[in-house]
């Protein structure tokens, strides 16, 4: 079946209202159920990571080869023409010509905007620096609705690291598109950055800010959490302050309400407890697996592939 | 006669183009590269006694009626600045700069990891008013600064 490019990108959580994000996640759960179609046979994926990862890349070439497509691309720039000076410019002008879409990380912030930029072919951001990753909030988003059945005014906790994470920066502008209550709890020096409180308020976003878990855990749906950094900790003069303060512990979940769910994108250290595995509210190993299906409806979509 | 009137004679009077005044000290020269004035004949009056602003630069331009909207380019630098146009030796025109909605290729982003430190591209910024403070966001890295967190320009 011949492919038809729609040069769509999709650099930031940003790019998409409201109604995009719900059709994106509905044409996941198709996936999810029915994921292996010949949508996109005969089209070829362009991954091009020019720093490690190997979730994200690995679950773009499942989906990808799922609906039928094939996948060329590096792991290590160190392998490119990158290494003999090439700008990332001509790099992505040159893959362009090569592939149907491209998925790039870079260290770099704002790449995925610089490459769509330059690109004749769509391109899908999968992480550039410390500033967006938007497939892994459309996985997040993905994962509160299929466990919740809503996203419309849900109570949702994120606690961690909430100054320097990009994918909770992602997420909470995201959740302030559907009447979400949010309840930041961090560490004072790592709370959320005032241009992303600004962004929540224009949004009609309800939020507040909390130093312990306990203040808020009866009140809600989602607790999303995230890595604290020691390094980060010291960075920012609270070293003094216990991390054991924002890990989750089994103990803490008495009097969570029932439909409660447990998220984290991953690789954890030592914030989640092993032994919260086993309890219902355990939600982030389904999470991961999200991965695939929201990819394939995001490679599905860019490539025109819906129909 | 008041020493600050005195100083005001030793800057030329001219009889067709731009006046622009209340530029805070030390912005003069940058402005003058920033409106690319090379090709005109003008004054630049650095570090002059002002009653507001304590001191001040002035910079006159023969031959160039400065429009608001070539204007905006300064007023990131210099937001108190004023500009008259004259024609015949008379002021027929005057105006606070504007600030403008974006910048371009003025300002280097001060965050190292954004790509546009690292690649040949446009530096583009969208001004951006953020509780009555001016706010610059980067178009690539999205990171967003006051006028005192940025060091470097590219003129």
């Amino acid at each position: 079946m011949p492919v038809k490019t729609s040069s769509q990108h999709l650099v930031s959580i940003c790019d998409l209202d409201r109604q995009q994000i719900e059709e994106i996640l509905v044409k996941a759960k198709e996936f999810k159920q029915n994921p292996r179609q010949s949508l996109l046979q005969g089209a070829v994926l362009g991954t091009c990571f020019f720093e490690p990862s190997t979730r994200t890349r690995l679950s773009f070439e499942s989906a990808m080869k799922r609906l039928g497509g094939d996948v060329i691309g590096f792991s290590d720039n160190k392998v490119t023409s990158f290494q003999k000076g090439e700008s990332l410019a001509d790099t992505i002008r040159v893959i362009g010509g090569y592939v149907d879409v491209i998925v790039l990380r870079h260290p770099l912030e704002g790449a995925a905007k610089l490459a769509a930029e330059v690109s004749d072919v769509p391109v899908i951001n999968a992480g550039d620096g410390t500033n967006e990753h938007p497939t892994q909030t459309l996985l997040d988003l993905f994962s509160i609705w299929e466990s919740q059945g809503t996203l419309e005014g849900l109570h949702i906790g994120v606690m961690g690291d909430l100054l320097n994470g990009r994918t909770v920066h992602s997420l909470v502008k995201a959740c302030s598109l559907f009447n979400t209550r949010l309840y930041f709890i961090s560490p004072p020096s790592l709370q959320l950055p005032a241009d992303i409180c600004d962004e929540l308020k224009r949004n009609s976003a309800l939020f507040s800010f909390h130093h312990t878990l306990d203040d808020v855990m009866g009140q809600l749906d989602i607790l999303y959490m995230t890595r604290i950094q020691k390094e980060r900790m010291a960075v920012h003069g609270d070293s003094h302050l216990p991390r054991s303060g924002y890990v989750l512990r089994p103990e803490l979940l008495d009097g969570v309400k029932e439909t409660f769910k447990i998220l984290h994108p991953l690789p954890r250290v030592d914030e989640l407890d092993p032994l919260i595995d086993a309890t219902p509210y355990a939600y982030y190993f389904r999470q991961a697996q999200n991965g695939i299906p929201v990819r394939q409806a995001v490679l599905s979509g860019v490539l025109g592939g819906n129909s | 006669m008041s020493p600050i009137a005195e100083e005001t004679y030793t800057i030329a009077a001219i009889q067709n183009g731009s006046v622009i005044d209340h530029i805070p000290a030390g912005q003069g020269m940058r402005l003058f590269r920033l409106l690319q004035l090379e090709k005109y004949k003008v004054t630049i009056g650095l570090q002059y006694p002002s009653e507001v602003m304590g001191e001040k630069d002035i910079v006159k331009v023969e031959g160039l009626e400065i429009s608001e909207e070539e204007s905006s380019r300064i007023a990131i630098f210099a937001p108190s600045t004023t500009v008259a146009i004259i024609r015949d030796g008379e002021v027929v025109q005057k105006f606070q700069v504007p600030l403008p909605e974006t910048i371009h290729n003025v300002i280097i982003c001060p965050n190292p990891r954004c790509i546009s430190n690292h690649e040949a591209t446009s530096r583009t910024f969208s001004v951006l008013q953020v509780r009555k403070k001016i706010m610059l966001c980067c178009h690539y890295c999205e990171r967003t600064y006051a006028h005192h967190e940025i060091n470097e320009y590219e003129v």
